[in-house]
């Protein structure tokens, strides 16, 4: 067990953290900016004319620039000290579209002025950050295929105030987004229920197609089906209920799409389920080992997307999703 | 093209106030280059022009450095050099457009800055100074922080500012000072006025019209009285007629000079280019790197550049004793020409019995002769000497020196010219004299048997009152420069006469502290804790010194800028709780910020049985002394001792 901060700054300083964290000065690396190196250049020769010309003056404000080139230092290290980054979260994306994680970031001090966040390689987001309970961090990091996306190390950085020296930090924040599939339009033939097979005789499957009567809300209902002149008349809430005709309820099955490629039928089937889910329908789907059952609804759209997201995937990403 | 942001303004704004002090030195031209681009960068960024492309600007660069060099005549070296950086700074930032620009940008006016400190050095320029790196370092912080608010930016930068001043002064009285440069310094050809290795006729009575300071005499003890004030600068031995020249260099002093009552003192000279230093009448001690001559004038090893300080003693009434076999020079004079003079010098001599009665026929001759003290004497002619003495009779101190020099060495005494400083202020509120260029004097001195090298000042026998009252009633008004014509009087003189004594007053003791400060003040100064900076070591200890101070003040402002907390510094019972929170956060439990007292204590009971216990003590007591009025100074101790033993790990 390694107790100091120090030597657990040497040993552990690529392992993930924990949030919420505070960032500690320990943590912090700085370096001078190229202007800040440029600056001390024109410094030196300062001091080099004030030398030659032995200019009590020269001397003087040579030796103001240099102190305040050091105090900025000490300040560009602790515009990054004590940040508190509470929470992190991603909306789910569909592959090879940016991605974009949320952080809830707050200094409970004095406020952190123009503090950059960024993944490697990726798009800077610059803030200021105060006691502010509602300042989010939006860094975006662009996403290559389905699966669980982990962003890697994340940036932190400043150099206010001065910009003489750049301080920062790299931290890996266990965080994680869903990608979905790439959609791509596709031919997918559209099968049948098949738990009920010989539903032909015009049994009723909820569905969309015919109005059948106002049932009580229940929790979960879409939006769209309240029948909110009922409300408006004083009613409580009630959901309009449909019936669709046999078949109209449809399943998304693995081997209605054609292609050969695993992750081309995974796209078929991702812009499938968009298409089912604008149209309203009540639909399922059938993977080889995950079998979701009909439903509509966002809730129900993003359940299958993330069946296809995680489809194949080693069970511990899938795990590490919940 | 991308359109100029709006950060250029205030990126503008320091380089002007960064130049401001220079534009006296600048030439006009370049003046209105700068306010020309200024100008249009101002309309470009409220206009949204994208700017003038690569090769207007190339084009503006490459006109801008000939004209520089044609009108400069050079490119680099006195006021080409700061002529460049305003064409420079006039030029930027029209190319303004990305972070490292804008970085540069600010770079050029820090550097401009330092340029003006280089051309004067008085305390007002200082004061500039830090007003103008003050506004620098704002513009500064804006460029990293553009979307911070100006206030608070300059609030900013005015904190680093100072906490860097301590440093700042740590820096300056430690850091090792050289003795003299590093190499050749560059030629400066910034006009000083004051006295030249000669004199001609007419010289002194132009420097009557200037203002400027020459230096300055503080001293320990009683200052001299008027009519004493002689400060001796150069000493001229040949004589050219209506010339004075050096002449031969008197050779180095061998035998201190000792008198009584000597006057210890120090004088602050301005930079004046030349090698001569400025001393009360007789002066027995050559301080710093100078030497003190025969004829007592004190000569620097080195043009003086800056403004120096040097501490001196003097007397007033002294014996130089006999002459000296190389003084015979004293009573060469040209081969011929101003032949009346000389037969009124022989006509003297023969009637006198002793060189006093010479000397005092000539003073007689003055005074009887209605000779006039003036500042703007005629023009006289091939003989100027007989010229003066004879016809025009009009002449200001040189004229009358120069002319009783000639008769006394026609006479057969053996006599010098010594150009100097008459007068000077008293200070009202400080030990001091001030003596500006006005002040310039030149009177004669004769080397007389049993007396030694005895002053003689001709100027006396026209113009008493010019000795002990000053140049301003010796010479009539209308001819007085404005500065010194006294013809506003009444309050608002007397309130400006005032602050300007304040004025030099705060102005001396800047001077005495700061500017004056030089390797041998340093080497006395740290000679007081023990360092010698004569040797290796006493440098190494300095430089140690100085590497062991910048940590210790990192460390203490880091402290300030890293403390933790800054709440509950007054409030024992929430710095306790604080301090019990964050205990359990090492041990694995942080408190949310959504959780009050009793929900942490809930959680953290569920979370681990073995401290629910001691936890709910803890928080129960918190409660108690912070939110009801139960709370006594036994709750106290008990919740203090509580939070100390506490140990979430067991």
């Amino acid at each position: 067990m390694i107790k100091s901060g120090t030597l657990k700054f040497f040993f552990l300083r690529n392992a993930p953290i924990q949030l919420p964290h505070q960032l500690h000065w320990r943590r912090i690396f700085i370096l001078p900016t190229a202007q800040g190196l440029l600056f001390i250049i024109i410094l030196l020769g300062m001091l080099i004319g004030s030398i030659n010309y032995s200019n009590n003056l020269g001397f003087l404000l040579t030796f103001l620039l240099g102190s305040m080139t050091f105090i900025s230092m000490l300040y560009a290290i602790r515009n990054l000290t004590g940040i508190r980054i509470i929470s992190s979260g991603a909306e789910p994306v569909f592959a090879e579209e940016s991605a974009v994680f949320e952080f809830y970031v707050i200094s409970e001090k004095d406020p952190r002025f123009a503090v950059t966040f960024y993944y490697k390689g990726e798009k800077e987001t610059v803030k200021d950050i105060t006691s502010d309970s509602n300042s989010k961090i939006k860094v975006h990091v662009m996403t290559k295929k389905r699966g669980k996306f982990s962003p890697g190390s994340l940036v932190i950085s400043s150099r206010y105030p001065m910009g003489l020296f750049r301080a920062w930090v790299v931290l890996r924040i266990n965080t994680a987004c869903t990608v979905y599939p790439k959609p791509l339009a596709g031919q997918v033939k559209l099968g049948a229920d098949m738990s009920s097979g010989d539903d032909e005789n015009g049994n009723e499957i909820p569905g969309v197609d015919d109005f059948k009567e106002l049932r009580p809300y229940q929790p979960g209902d879409p939006l769209q089906r309240i029948s909110w002149k009922a409300f408006s008349r004083g009613l409580d809430l009630l959901t309009k209920s449909f019936v669709g005709k046999a078949g109209s309820a449809v399943f998304l099955n693995w081997d209605s799409v054609t292609s050969m490629n695993v992750e081309k039928k995974l796209s078929i089937l991702t812009h499938g389920i968009l298409k089912l889910h604008r149209m309203n329908q009540v639909y399922g789907l059938n993977l080889p080992g995950e079998f979701i059952d009909q439903g509509s609804g966002e809730a129900h759209k993003h359940k299958c997307l993330k069946a296809l997201a995680m489809f194949a995937l080693p069970m511990k990403d899938y795990e590490a999703l919940r | 093209m991308k359109p100029y942001d709006k950060n250029i303004i205030p990126i503008i704004c320091a380089l002007a106030i960064a130049l401001a002090p220079q534009i006296p030195h600048l030439k006009p031209w370049v003046v209105g280059w700068c306010i020309l681009l200024w100008s249009y960068m101002f309309l470009a960024v409220r206009y949204g022009w994208a700017g003038p492309g690569k090769v207007t600007r190339f084009l503006l660069t490459a006109g801008g450095f000939l004209g520089v060099a044609v009108s400069y005549g050079k490119i680099l070296g006195g006021g080409a050099f700061i002529g460049l950086l305003a064409i420079m700074a006039g030029l930027k930032p029209l190319e303004t457009k990305t972070h490292r620009d804008k970085m540069i940008a600010v770079f050029i006016a820090y550097f401009i800055v330092i340029t003006s400190l280089f051309e004067s050095e008085n305390l007002a320029i200082t004061i500039y100074m830090f007003l103008s790196v003050l506004i620098s370092t704002a513009v500064l912080i804006h460029v990293n922080h553009p979307s911070g608010k100006l206030k608070a930016n300059v609030k900013q930068s005015a904190k680093i500012m100072v906490q860097a001043i301590p440093l700042m002064i740590l820096l300056f009285f430690l850091f090792p000072r050289l003795q003299g440069s590093l190499w050749g310094l560059a030629r400066q050809k910034t006009a000083h006025t004051g006295f030249t290795e000669s004199l001609n006729m007419g010289d002194i009575s132009k420097l009557v019209h200037n203002d400027k300071a020459a230096f300055r005499a503080e001293f320990s003890g009683d200052l001299p009285e008027p009519a004493k004030r002689y400060w001796r600068g150069i000493v001229l031995w040949r004589c050219e007629g209506a010339r004075w020249h050096v002449g031969i260099r008197a050779p180095q002093l061998q035998h201190e000079t000792k008198a009584a009552e000597p006057y210890e003192y120090s004088v602050i000279i301005e930079p004046h280019n030349k090698r001569w230093l400025f001393a009360l009448d007789l002066p027995s001690n050559a301080p710093g790197r100078s030497i003190l001559l025969d004829d007592y004038s004190l000569r620097l090893n080195y043009n003086l550049r800056h403004k120096q300080r040097f501490n001196l003693r003097s007397y007033t009434s002294y014996n130089t004793g006999p002459l000296k076999p190389w003084e015979r020079t004293a009573l060469k004079l040209p081969a011929r020409g101003n032949e009346n003079a000389r037969e009124l010098a022989l006509l003297w001599a023969l009637e006198a019995e002793t060189d006093e009665q010479i000397i005092e026929s000539a003073l007689n001759y003055f005074k009887e002769n209605n000779f006039l003290y003036t500042l703007n004497p005629p023009l006289l002619g091939s003989n100027p000497i007989d010229d003066f003495l004879f016809n025009k009779k009009q002449g200001y101190c040189e004229h009358f020196a120069s002319a009783f020099a000639f008769l006394m060495r026609a006479a057969g005494i053996p006599a010098r010219l010594v150009g100097g400083y008459l007068g000077g202020k008293p200070n009202l509120y400080g030990n001091f004299i001030s003596v500006r260029q006005s002040d310039a004097h030149v009177w004669v001195e004769v080397w007389l048997q049993g007396k030694g090298w005895t002053r003689v000042d001709p100027t006396y026998a026209v113009a008493p009152s010019r000795i002990d009252q000053g140049m301003e009633t010796a010479v009539s008004a209308d001819e007085l420069p404005g500065f010194l014509s006294s013809g506003q009087q009444g309050v608002f003189s007397g309130i400006q006469e005032v602050i300007r004594n304040r004025w030099e007053a705060i102005n001396a003791k800047w001077d005495s502290f700061f500017i004056g400060y030089s390797y041998d003040d340093q080497k006395s100064f740290l000679l007081r804790f023990g360092i010698n900076l004569e040797t290796l070591k006493g440098k190494l200890k300095s430089l140690l010194a100085i590497v062991a101070l910048i940590i210790l003040s990192g460390i203490i402002l880091s402290l300030r800028l890293f403390r933790k907390h800054h709440v509950g510094r007054r409030d024992p019972v929430q710095r306790f709780y604080i301090r019990f929170c964050s205990k359990l956060e090492k041990a694995g439990f942080p408190r949310r910020s959504d959780q009050g007292p009793r929900d942490y204590a809930k959680e953290i009971g569920q979370k681990k049985r073995s401290l629910k216990e001691r936890v709910d003590e803890i928080i129960d007591l918190y409660i108690i002394l912070r939110y009801t009025r139960r709370g006594n100074a036994n709750y106290m101790k008990k919740y203090v001792f509580l939070v100390n033993q506490f140990n979430p790990r067991h």
